[in-house]
């Protein structure tokens, strides 16, 4: 009995050295953890397919090993599988340093657990360089993992654990992270809207096209309207502005004869009004306007705009805008006004319009 | 050892376990490359193959890292190959500015241009540690921008081209990854707006009423016209009427327009306004001691007044149909000159050429303001009593 009391009291002091020892971070052989964890992919585009995830990680215990188990998982020690992440046609690919006659269990793939077994357990010596090769599996997207995530990127998890049997016996365990990425996109389509079509409440007198605005022959009171759709597509995280400015005043063959940026009464950019007769009384003084009417609501001061206009001047205003990504494509529709009062002066009159996309990744 | 002292050990063993997972937590796991964020491009022309355009690329690091490099690759694609956009060029690029989190560094940089399709920032000493996410920004001045073209493959997007920039940074070593991005700019290519405005122009003559000042420097009319007559109607010895016509032109002529006035005829001795006699005539008005003439002739004197008249204060002829009527014109046009003052009238043109001018303006008019054209006459005791006519003529001429 008291051969059996020392042993006890011997084992109960192994136990607290060990605990200090291990809660110290200090590294032991002993049933722990698998060191140099890492998960190589061959492709880590989001949602890419076939990809290989190749699992490495260094034996903590010199043990026999029958399954190895690899949990992909949400978070830290998690056990909720990324979305988007499909595990159930992976295949086995190489491994080595483990031994031999592994075959791949996907039956838990669904849960984001997936395992390598064997028939019989083996014998695996601590510090063993291990590698397992995961093919064919499926990408989470942006945004799996860290739902909060506004970059393009994504961490995501992989819990490994060493088994000495087939069930429930671990011997090591740890835990590796692979990111997600996705490459910037934009895309940026400028076109024409035809004759008689009506966004936003502007109904369009006359086609342009992506390169060219005719508003053709126009006398004293008359107004032309014409309209270009813009489509948008992009992942930029944080979002983007599309901006439309002159480069210079649209201007006749008389360089003194210019047309003025839409100034009905109160007409900013951020306050549209409704279409008014230019009333200026002087030639090239607010005798002609250009004016623009933008369909995105998210524009500050556009929220309701139908049939209004802002003024278009050399200052850059937003058409377009977005604080978040536009994954799925928007389309804007940007209306143009163009009239002029009897004193304007006979001309024939051009300018040029710019979009520019400021995008924020 | 008994089966209890094995279960003792066995639990001391899942503890140490549990334990040595615990005070690992997430050391043991690999750090990923660390992702730039908040990045932008912008170009100081977004015009498709411009020469000299800035292109400003800022962006926040993902560390605090200090950093010795940053090198732009200007690529068709975002990851995939090394292609560089077409007709882009930075073989004359120029620094233009650097700063960290605000601050001007630019001294502090050198750039290095020799790659087509990739700039290079070398600090001479590094950023120090980035605390709190400052924002870097890098100006290039003089860079060609690319082309736009549907074939190009940066995008397949016809009137515009969204290219990448691949942005990697390095620590102080030079050589050492720290964080990489990547961000897009688009080029364009611009719109033409094009209008013509047509030519126009309106004018209007219309009758004034009788009892009307429309012209101070005229005086109330006298009788009342219509666009197409003027009717003096009986005219008493030494009694003047007046008779004024509003006109109004309506035009975007660039350069304005001129009405002239001229009657019908000759001679202005014998053809202003004749009677039922022929003999019979009214003249031009000839203000006597005080000159007479338009001031578009090119006399200072400019049109003469009224009063100057022998007999009684108008026509001082004394021989039938010489100087023993006159018939006078005015305009209160501001632009015609020498009918500033009062009662100052000029002698209407007869003749073959196109006239007085009696209206002017040098740019566009929306007809909203009339000129008055007011007619004065009156007649002596040697002018014969008859009926008199004439034809009066209005010309418009614009400018464009």
């Amino acid at each position: 009995m008291n051969t059996l009391h020392s042993l006890c009291i011997r084992a109960a002091r192994l136990v607290t050295i060990i605990a200090l020892v291990t809660t110290f971070g200090i590294q032991t052989a002993f049933a722990g953890s698998v060191t140099s964890q890492a998960d190589t992919l061959s492709d880590y585009q989001a949602a890419a397919t076939g990809v290989h995830h190749v699992i490495t990680f260094t034996t903590a215990t010199t043990s026999d090993i029958q399954r190895v188990a690899f949990q992909f998982s949400t978070v830290s020690a998690g056990t909720t599988k990324p979305s988007h992440l499909s595990l159930s046609s992976a295949t086995l690919g190489t491994v080595s340093g483990l031994g031999s006659g592994w075959s791949l269990n996907t039956a838990s793939a669904g849960d984001g657990l997936i395992y390598i077994g064997r028939d019989t357990p083996a014998e695996v010596t601590a510090s063993s360089s291990a590698s397992v090769d995961l093919q064919n599996i499926t990408n989470p997207h942006i945004a799996d993992c860290n739902s909060g995530t506004i970059n393009l990127s994504d961490t995501c998890y992989v819990a490994i654990t060493t088994f000495s049997d087939d069930s429930h016996t671990h011997i090591d365990s740890g835990e590796t992270t692979y990111v997600i990425t996705e490459d910037p996109s934009f895309s940026f389509q400028i076109s024409s809207v035809p004759v008689s079509q009506t966004h936003n409440g502007v109904t369009t007198t006359v086609a342009g096209s992506g390169t060219e605005f005719p508003f053709g022959n126009m006398s004293p009171g008359n107004v032309q309207y014409a309209a270009h759709k813009l489509q948008i597509t992009t992942n930029a995280p944080r979002g983007y502005t599309v901006y439309a400015y002159l480069n210079e005043p649209i201007s006749g063959s008389n360089p003194d004869n210019q047309i003025s940026p839409f100034g009905a009464v109160d007409a900013t950019w951020s306050t549209p009004q409704n279409w008014a007769t230019p009333s200026g009384t002087s030639a090239n003084s607010n005798s002609g306007w250009i004016a623009a009417n933008t369909s995105d609501t998210r524009v500050s001061g556009w929220s309701s705009a139908s049939a209004k206009f802002g003024p278009i001047s050399t200052t850059k205003h937003a058409v377009a805008t977005s604080t978040t990504a536009d994954r799925t494509e928007v389309t804007i529709y940007v209306s143009y006004a163009f009239g002029i009062n009897a004193v304007q002066p006979a001309d024939t009159y051009s300018g040029k319009i710019i979009y520019e996309v400021d995008a924020l990744y | 050892m008994t089966a209890s002292l094995r279960k003792v050990v066995s639990g001391a063993l899942m503890l140490s376990t549990t334990l040595a997972m615990t005070g690992l937590g997430m050391a043991g796991i690999a750090q990923a490359a660390g992702q730039l964020n908040t990045s932008t491009v912008t170009l100081s022309d977004v015009t498709s193959n411009q020469t000299s355009v800035t292109y400003t690329i800022a962006f926040k690091p993902g560390s605090t890292t200090p950093l010795g490099r940053v090198k732009f690759d200007f690529r068709q694609n975002a990851s995939t190959d090394a292609t560089v956009p077409d007709n882009f060029a930075n073989g004359s690029a120029t620094k233009s500015a650097v700063t960290i989190g605000g601050t001007g560094d630019t001294s502090n940089w050198t750039l290095d241009k020799t790659t087509t399709g990739t700039l290079i920032y070398t600090a001479t000493t590094d950023t120090g540690t980035l605390s709190g996410s400052p924002v870097l920004s890098f100006a290039t001045a003089n860079v060609h921008s690319n082309t736009v073209s549907a074939s190009t493959p940066c995008d397949s997007v016809t009137n515009s081209e969204t290219c990448w920039v691949r942005i990697t940074t390095y620590a102080s070593d030079n050589s050492t990854v720290v964080d990489n991005g990547t961000a897009t700019y688009t080029v364009i290519n611009t719109i033409t707006v094009t209008a013509t405005i047509d030519p126009v122009l309106t004018f209007t003559v219309a009758g004034v009423n009788s009892g009307t000042t429309s012209d101070a420097n005229a005086g109330a009319t006298s009788v009342t016209t219509t666009a197409t007559t003027i009717p003096f109607g009986n005219v008493a010895l030494g009694s003047a009427k007046v008779a004024t016509q509003d006109l109004k032109v309506l035009t975007n002529a660039n350069n304005g327009y001129t009405v002239y006035n001229k009657f019908n005829g000759s001679a202005p001795a014998t053809d202003l306004m004749v009677g039922t006699y022929s003999a019979n005539n009214i003249d031009p008005f000839d203000g006597g001691t005080v000159g007479t003439g338009w001031a578009e002739d090119g006399g200072s004197n400019a049109s003469a007044v009224w009063s100057a008249g022998t007999y009684p204060n108008g026509p001082d002829g004394t021989t039938r149909n010489v100087d023993t009527a006159w018939l006078g014109i005015r305009s209160s046009n501001a632009n015609v000159s020498g009918f500033s003052s009062a009662n100052v009238w000029a002698p209407p043109y007869v003749g073959s050429s196109i006239g007085k001018k009696v209206m002017i303006a040098t740019s566009p008019d929306n007809g909203t303001v009339a000129t008055y054209v007011s007619f004065k006459v009156q007649s002596n005791a040697f002018e014969p009593s008859d009926q008199y006519t004439g034809t009066t003529v209005y010309n418009v001429v614009a400018s464009y």
